[in-house]
This record gives structure tokens, C-alpha cells and sequence, in this order.
């Protein structure tokens, strides 16, 4: 039996012509390669130890774990390649070795990222709320001041952004100041909340990192009772107290990363990285969500006005014909069933409601947006 | 050409060129094959979390490798998956400080906000420098010709100064200085590269491209010129950009084209070992032949995912009870749909993302290597019989893996 090859000795850029022959068995035995002309020793491959290197469809290109680093002997006749194969039970071997090694360590691998990602899922709010604690509220008012510049400007293009009502002395704005401070007791919150009223046409109430809390006139619109706005401010001044805004940026941070892991993409360019990190991003303000909804259940408790009077809003919103406009808001502030629970929180239906505030300081709200006549 | 008579007449070894000096470089592979491969890693890649890619990137380099020969012998790729694997987790590592630090400074400073993309932009492209150096290297000590490994010295930091301090230099020289920045770039990386005990050497200059960048530089000057010109009058704005448009959409990948496939030839062909030196021929219609029919494929394949996408949507959004999806609003608030639309959502994407990529492997990087591959000869190959084996070892992991991360290189 003898099997024709192009050789590499490993030592010098020459293919030779070689013709390899089996001694002994073909389990325990040894190829011996010999020059085709001369027939002068080569190498002398133990078959236990011949491989298989990655090569084209039509070659065979063995070497040998003993050999010469970078020793070959390529097979190109399709005979002798089914006879090699045939012949080298080390082969077969080599190849299901190969197969287990793979598909252990791609598993391995698998399972530990599937591992990390899993955690990072479950403990990336509570770590994200680590993170924020720790984080001086200095830095989270400035950020919040340059958000806000930013905003209104972007904001003032596309639908208009005037305040209401500029003087802080007026009676609404004094209302609002008395109604936050109802809010804010009891929470030793760093940050000072500041409510601004704002003339534009999208409707919806929102609160930036740092404390500030804007109300939009087109939802004050929408606001038909004085416990649906205290609710609305409970809620917002909830995402303030509990610092959502800068856990959000820590979180997205974070997600950017493990995307940018999982896609092999640090750098984060990648467009697909940014639909993975918003779809987690999402689920994280879900949470937010929940916590500025109890945060408010609370203070609407403490305070014994109408809980669920922000449930009652967004229903109403939500029924508006102008689905789109109000998608906006919805998509925030997202209504379930679950939610109105949480926001009545364990009132019991029977207690009466107290009223947040005086008829007077509520229309005075209600018209700090009407053009002046 | 050496006949073996054991197993008869026509069988025969590839051409051992004694008589003819000049040997062909060629390229055997099949794009069927490179679609299985693609096809297999793209269903291997969702269930292993994108972590398949390490061993489709080395299945590829193997198809690339194995079927390129040089003289009747193929090249060897000996890297493994394990080995990207290991690299990349080396250059997250070192990415996870840099990505901290830049959050941290983004929150103190976001004013800065603009300078500190800017700032993250250079500090990346300084990178991509070091990165494409050392994953060269990894490659190089990983490729075996006639069973002797190739090799690269030189110091990636070294690399990337220099391409970065070229680049600095682009701007005041208004790109003037591309042929001089090109060729040392050139003369760095091949004067590094070894074959064995052989350095290879590099014999261009910026004379080999001065006269086809210079004159293309000054044809698109022309054509502006002209462009100018013919809208000047109108003291319309519009009327500029629309003769603008219509002058410069032919000319320009024209231009580009030409200087592209001068600068390929040119500085492939003043590569040498020895004695031994490559000829490298690849015309300006090939490399334009090549991105017109990627263009067309790119086109079908948009119009083929747009219909399924819109097939499966539909599909689903009757299982689901959403009614019809509003896309627009799907896009703007992920938050309001369901997790499975989320899933759907996702896979769709992912499954185009892939099906984008796999394109542009299986007719960009498939039709570049073998355009390169075959216009390719080398003269006094027999020169290269005398190389030896250089000692030493394959190169560290490091490099590699930040290539990836930093999304460096095709192959």
C-alpha cells in the first residue's frame, strides 16, 4: 500500500513528490515518507498522530502532532485520498475530537454569556440604582440643565415651548409650588423640583434628570379635575425623587455594552446594536414606570385625594381620537389594569377623598395657559 | 511538469515551473460553497448569541485560504476559533475601562457632549490603526505556504502613529498628500512581513500612483470647475446642485475606480521577495463590474426582505389580535408592543442584518479576492525554493480581538 503526495519538510519552501507507505499496523504502526525518485527517508509520521489540516474540497493535507511544525503531505489524487482515509483511523478520531471540543466550548461560551446577559437583565435596575446613589446630584442637576436647553430648543422648532405663565409669584405658579411641596414631605430628595407650564400642542408631562418637571398645556387641556393634575405631578415628581433619569443613562450604558459584546461591536456604530438596546431599555422605564406609579399611590394616601384620577386621565387620552397624538404620551406612560391597581393602591373605595386644593387655585391652573385677552 | 506513472496516464501534479520562471496565482473556490458556509453560520449565530461568529470568521479565512494557490501549492490557514475568541475577550477587557471612563466624562461635561463623540471618533481611529497592524500579524503567523509560515515584525503603535499622523496631514494638504501617505503606509506594513527567513521588500513609491492621483485630482477639479460654471449664471441654488449632481454622479466612480484599481496594481506589483516579485494587473472595469452587480444584488435583496417582512407582520398581526401594525408608530414606541411582535421584530432584523451581510461577502469579498487573486503572477518563482523556516511562534491573541471589536478588515 503506498499513497503518492506533494511533501513540505517544514524546513525549506519545496514541494516534493513523496510516496508514503504504512509499517505495521495502521493503528499502532508508522508512515514512513519517502522522496519519489530517490526514495530516501523523509519523515516518519506514528499513525497515532497523523491529522487532518483544513484544506480545499479536492485535497488531503495531513501532518503529524510529532512531526516537523509546518511538515505536510498533501494528497490530490482521489484514490489516494480514500485510501488515506481509509487506512488512518486517527483521522475519524481527530475529526470527532474536534466536533466534542467545538461543541463544548461554543456551548460553554453560550451558556455564560446566556448566563451574563440573564444577569444583567435581573440586576441591572437594582445596579443602575447602585450606580445612581452613589453619583453626586450635582452632576445630575447638570446634566438636567443641558438636557433641558437642549430640549426646548428642539422642541420650540416642531410645536411650539413658551411658559404659561414666566412670573413665580402668580397665583397657579404659587398653587404649584404649594401642591409640590405637599408631595415632596416626608422624601428627603436632594433635588428641588421646578414645575414649568408650557404653551405647545403635543400633550404630555414629563420630568428630567435633576428635578425638573414639565406640564404641557395640551395635556393641562386634557386635565379636567385638580386630583388627575396632582396625580400627574405625583407621578413625575416620583421619576425626580427616585432619579430615573440618570439611572436610565446608566442603564443604557450599560446595555450598549453587553449589546456591543454580544454583536462583537464595541465601538457601537452598529445600527442593530441600537434596536437591541432600546427593546431593554424599554423594559427598564417599564420599572420606572411602576415606581413613579407608587411613589404616587403613596403620596396620594398620605395627601387622601383621588388616586386613581391619573388612571381616569389617561383612559380618557387614550380613547382620544387623535391616537397618534396621544402615542406619545401612552407610549411612556403605557395604561394596564395592573397599573390602575397599583395607582389606587390600598385605598379603600369607601374613604372619601379630600380635594387637593382649593376651586380657586385649580382654575386658576386650569386657565394659566389661555391667551390673554 | 513532473509525470508520476503509478496510477497511469493523466494523472499528473501541478506544473513545478522549472522551465518557465513566471507562476500563475489562482483562486479555486466556489461560491456555493461560501453560501453554505454563510448559510450555516447565519443559523448558528441566533441560538449561540452572536458567539458563532469567531468560528464562521475562521470557516471563511479556511475557504479563502485553502483554495488560493501559488505555483501549484495552496495556502494554509492554521488559526482557530478559540484563538478570536480568546482575543476578543482580551480586547473587551481593555475596552470596558475606555467605555467607563467616556460615560463618566460624558456626564460631567455634557455640553462637551459634540467634542467628546469627537474625541471617542479620533481615539478609535488611532486604534484602528493598532488594530489593523497586529490582527495583519495574527493572520500572517497563521498562513503557511509549502508548509513555511509567514510572519510580520514592526510595532503596531509605530503603525498607527504614523497612519495617524498621515491622516493630520490630509487636511491642510487638501489630500495632496494621499500617494506619499499610501506608499509609506505600504512600505511599513510589507517591509515587515516576513516568509520564513525572507523579508519582503517593497520597491514603490508615491511616483508609482503620483500621476493617476495627481491627474484624477486635478480631472474632479476640472469637472467642479465646470459643474460651476454651467450652473454660475443661474444664481440658483437648485439649478447648482442639480448640474453638480449630474455632472459629478458618472464622473466620480469613474475616477474613483480608475485611481482604486491603479493603486491596487501599482503597489501589489512593487511587492517583492528577493528576487521574486508579484505582477499584479487589475483593471478599473472589473472593480466597476463588481460593485454595479453588488448594487443590483442589493437591490433584489431589499425588495425580496421588504416583501417578507411584510408578509410575516401581516401573518402575525392576525395571531396576535393587534389588528394591523402601525409601523411607524411600532418604530417610535417600542415600549407599547407586545414582547412577542419585540421577538419577531428583532429575529427580522437580525435575519436581515445577516442576509445584508452575507451579500456583500459572497459578491464583494468573494469577487475582490479572486479578481486579486487571479490577475496575480510572480516572476522568478523558483527563488522562492530556497526559503527556510524562520523559528518562532505565532503571534499573541491580543491584536486580533480589537480588530473585531473595532470592526477592522474583510477577511
Amino acid at each position: 500500500m503506498q499513497i503518492w503526495g506533494r511533501f513540505y519538510d517544514g524546513h525549506v519552501a519545496v514541494a516534493q513528490i513523496a510516496i508514503m507507505r504504512l509499517q505495521g499496523s495502521a493503528e499502532h504502526g508508522s508512515w514512513i515518507i519517502h522522496h519519489a525518485e530517490t526514495d530516501e527517508e523523509l519523515a516518519r509520521w506514528p499513525a497515532q498522530s497523523i491529522i487532518n489540516m483544513p484544506s480545499a474540497q479536492d485535497e488531503l493535507r495531513l501532518a503529524a502532532t510529532e512531526g516537523m511544525p509546518g511538515a505536510r503531505l498533501v494528497i490530490t489524487i482521489p484514490l489516494g485520498m480514500a485510501q488515506a482515509r481509509r487506512m488512518m483511523p486517527a483521522l475519524d478520531r481527530q475529526s470527532k475530537v474536534e466536533r466534542r471540543n467545538r461543541l463544548r466550548l461554543l456551548g460553554g461560551a453560550t451558556t455564560l454569556l446566556a448566563g451574563v446577559i440573564t444577569l444583567y437583565l435581573v440586576g441591572i435596575p437594582v445596579l443602575a440604582g447602585y450606580i445612581t446613589a452613589a453619583l453626586p446630584p450635582q452632576w445630575e442637576r447638570d446634566i438636567g440643565e443641558a438636557v433641558a436647553t437642549q430640549f426646548e430648543d428642539s422642541f420650540a422648532q416642531e410645536y411650539g415651548f413658551e411658559l404659561c405663565d414666566a412670573d413665580p409669584q402668580s397665583t397657579p405658579n404659587q398653587a404649584i409650588s404649594r401642591l409640590v411641596a405637599d408631595i415632596l414631605q416626608d422624601t428627603n430628595t436632594p433635588f428641588g423640583v421646578q414645575v414649568s407650564v408650557v404653551r405647545t400642542t403635543l400633550p404630555n408631562a414629563f420630568a428630567l434628570p435633576g428635578g425638573r418637571v414639565y406640564y404641557l398645556s395640551a395635556f393641562l387641556d386634557d386635565t379636567e379635575t385638580a386630583d388627575e393634575f396632582a396625580g400627574v405631578l405625583a407621578h413625575e415628581i416620583g421619576h425626580v425623587v427616585h432619579r430615573h433619569g440618570m439611572e436610565q443613562l446608566v442603564s443604557s450604558a450599560g446595555t450598549g455594552l453587553l449589546i456591543g459584546f454580544v454583536l462583537g461591536d464595541m465601538t457601537g456604530i452598529s445600527v442593530a446594536g441600537g434596536l437591541g438596546a432600546a427593546l431593554i431599555d424599554s423594559r427598564n422605564s417599564r420599572d420606572a414606570e411602576r415606581e413613579a406609579d407608587a411613589f404616587a399611590a403613596q403620596a396620594t394616601k398620605r395627601m387622601g385625594f383621588n388616586a386613581t384620577a391619573l388612571a381616569d386621565l389617561l383612559d380618557r387620552v387614550a380613547s382620544d381620537d387623535e391616537f397618534s397624538r396621544a402615542m406619545a404620551l401612552l407610549s411612556s406612560h403605557p395604561l394596564t389594569s395592573e397599573r390602575r391597581k397599583a395607582l389606587a393602591g390600598d385605598v379603600s373605595p369607601g374613604q372619601p377623598a379630600t380635594p387637593v386644593m382649593s376651586d380657586a387655585d385649580w382654575r386658576a391652573i386650569r386657565s394659566m395657559c389661555d391667551e390673554p385677552e | 511538469m513532473t509525470e508520476v506513472g503509478d496510477f497511469g496516464a493523466g494523472v499528473s501534479f501541478p506544473s513545478e515551473t522549472d522551465l518557465n520562471p513566471a507562476a500563475h496565482v489562482g483562486f479555486s473556490g466556489r461560491r456555493k460553497k461560501l453560501l453554505a458556509i454563510l448559510l450555516r453560520g447565519m443559523m448558528l449565530l441566533v441560538p449561540t448569541l452572536g458567539l458563532y461568529r469567531f468560528w464562521l470568521v475562521t470557516r471563511k479565512r479556511q475557504f479563502y485560504w485553502s483554495n488560493t494557490y501559488i505555483d501549484g501549492d495552496n495556502l494554509e490557514y492554521t488559526g482557530t476559533a478559540k484563538q478570536l475568541l480568546v482575543g476578543f475577550m482580551i480586547a473587551v477587557l481593555f475596552f470596558v475601562p475606555i467605555y467607563g471612563g467616556l460615560f463618566t466624562l460624558s456626564l460631567r461635561a455634557p455640553d462637551a457632549a459634540l467634542v467628546g463623540y469627537a474625541v471617542v471618533g479620533v481615539i478609535i481611529y488611532f486604534l484602528m490603526g493598532y488594530a489593523i497592524f497586529r490582527s495583519r500579524r495574527f493572520r500572517l503567523t497563521r498562513t503557511l505556504w509549502r508548509g513555511i509560515r509567514f510572519h510580520q515584525t514592526g510595532n503596531a503603535w509605530v503603525y498607527a502613529l504614523r497612519r495617524f499622523g498621515w491622516t493630520l496631514l490630509m487636511f491642510p494638504t487638501l489630500g495632496l498628500a494621499y500617494p506619499f501617505m499610501a506608499s509609506d503606509l505600504w512600505r511599513y506594513r510589507i517591509e515587515h512581513t516576513w516568509f520564513g527567513d525572507r523579508k519582503f521588500s517593497f520597491a514603490g513609491s508615491w511616483k508609482s500612483v503620483a500621476a493617476t492621483f495627481y491627474g484624477a485630482y486635478f480631472i474632479s477639479v476640472v469637472f467642479a470647475v465646470i459643474a460651476m460654471m454651467i450652473a454660475g449664471p443661474t444664481l440658483n441654488e437648485n439649478v447648482t446642485l442639480i448640474a453638480f449632481v449630474l455632472v459629478v454622479t458618472p464622473i466620480a466612480p469613474i475616477i474613483y475606480f480608475w485611481v482604486k484599481s491603479r493603486f491596487l496594481s501599482r503597489f501589489w506589483s512593487s511587492v517583492r521577495l528577493g528576487n521574486a516579485g508579484l505582477t499584479v494587473k487589475v483593471g478599473a472595469r472589473s472593480l466597476v463590474g463588481l460593485y454595479v452587480g453588488y448594487a443590483l444584488y442589493f437591490i433584489l435583496l431589499l425588495l425580496v426582505l421588504s416583501i417578507l417582512t411584510i408578509v410575516i407582520f401581516g401573518v402575525a398581526s392576525l395571531f396576535m389580535d393587534t389588528g394591523m401594525i402601525d409601523f411607524s408608530a411600532l418604530m417610535n414606541n417600542v415600549s407599547l408592543a407586545s414582547p412577542a411582535l419585540l421577538l419577531l421584530a428583532g429575529l427580522s432584523y437580525l435575519l436581515f442584518i445577516m442576509a445584508i451581510g452575507a451579500l456583500s461577502e459572497l459578491v464583494l469579498a468573494f469577487g475582490f479576492w479572486k479578481l486579486l487573486t487571479r490577475n496575480t503572477q510572480i516572476s522568478n518563482v523558483t527563488e522562492l525554493r530556497g526559503v527556510m523556516a524562520a523559528a518562532g511562534e505565532e503571534s499573541p491573541l491580543a491584536g486580533e480581538g480589537l480588530a473585531d471589536a473595532l470592526n477592522v478588515g474583510v477577511y
